[in-house]
């Protein structure tokens, strides 16, 4: 499939994403690589935390929806990658088997003055479990304009 | 380093982290489960992208940039977690054989008001190859304070 163009997305259109369950060796995989805290990497000693047990790290609730996102093919062969991300925030803990579902919200999108071939977007992503949210951030990526497809 | 309470930081300190290299194979076992875009997927197809070649996922530089800061080991186990991050920014690409240094500054100490206990310290992070900053964000996480002498 090929993805959206900047003028496919309007501000206000919604991408629902697949749901996707989290077990304890891949929190803890992630975590021994990218995010060694003991919450996230010992369910041992993550019992006695303020946390009361094994939580994902938020860098891997944020992977993981990113990756749904993709996996849409809502931009494949159109994303032309993404210079950041904005208010990460992480309110509520990822237990193992949760299972988080996300939503992304276009809340932002222009085709760019210098350079017409491509635009930017705005994306407000929306992450939750059974419940409630458990993460909210922003992305920014640049897309293809319809212009450069039929150049 | 020992893990120390949210009183031993200081706003400007600045704590440097251990080189760590990428390879490619650390760039698509990563970006086949939480990025799959074909730049940072497929080595091949990447050159005819945009980037001229295979990129890693701007999530496994901060990933790994935050990581190298954890295994300093000052946060330790008086860190409670973190509620927010911001202003991420990806300005330039990691590539295959890229080494990353990461430096954490201190920018904000804050006792809780509510909750004597703990507080939240804010950190700049920049990574950077060959001196040229790839990447920075901004963490705040919560840290235990120092117990109080007269708690009991």
């Amino acid at each position: 499939m090929t993805g959206w163009y900047i003028e496919d997305f309007t501000t206000g259109r919604r991408i629902e994403t697949q749901p996707v369950t989290l077990d304890a060796d891949e929190i803890k995989w992630f975590a021994k690589q990218y995010d060694p805290q003991h919450f996230h990497t010992d369910e041992e000693t993550a019992r006695d935390s303020v946390f009361g047990g094994l939580i994902g790290s938020g860098f891997q609730t944020v992977a993981i929806a990113t990756g749904q996102f993709i996996r849409t093919g809502a931009v494949a062969g159109t994303g032309l990658g993404g210079p950041g991300l904005d208010n990460v925030r992480w309110v509520a803990p990822v237990r193992p088997c949760d299972t988080l579902s996300t939503t992304v919200e276009v809340s932002e999108s222009r085709v760019s003055k210098s350079d017409p071939t491509r635009g930017v977007v705005i994306l407000a992503f929306e992450v939750s479990n059974a419940d409630g949210v458990v993460a909210t951030f922003d992305a920014t990526v640049f897309v293809k304009t319809r212009g450069d497809a039929a150049a | 380093m020992a893990a120390r309470y949210l009183d031993e930081f200081e706003v400007g300190q600045v704590f440097e982290t251990e080189p760590v290299t990428l390879s490619e194979e650390d760039i698509i076992g990563f970006a086949e489960r939480y990025d799959p875009q074909m730049f940072h997927t497929d080595a091949e197809a990447a050159k005819d992208s945009f980037y001229g070649g295979l990129i890693a996922s701007g999530h496994q530089t901060i990933g790994t940039a935050f990581a190298q800061f954890i295994r300093i080991g000052v946060f330790g186990e008086n860190s409670l977690g973190g509620p927010a991050m911001d202003n991420v920014r990806w300005l330039a690409p990691v590539r295959p054989g890229d080494t990353l240094v990461t430096e954490a500054e201190v920018l904000d100490v804050r006792p809780s008001k509510s909750r004597p206990d703990r507080g939240v310290i804010r950190m700049a992070f920049r990574t950077s190859v060959d001196g040229a900053v790839v990447s920075s964000f901004d963490t705040t996480t919560f840290l235990r304070r120092a117990p109080s002498e007269d708690a009991a």
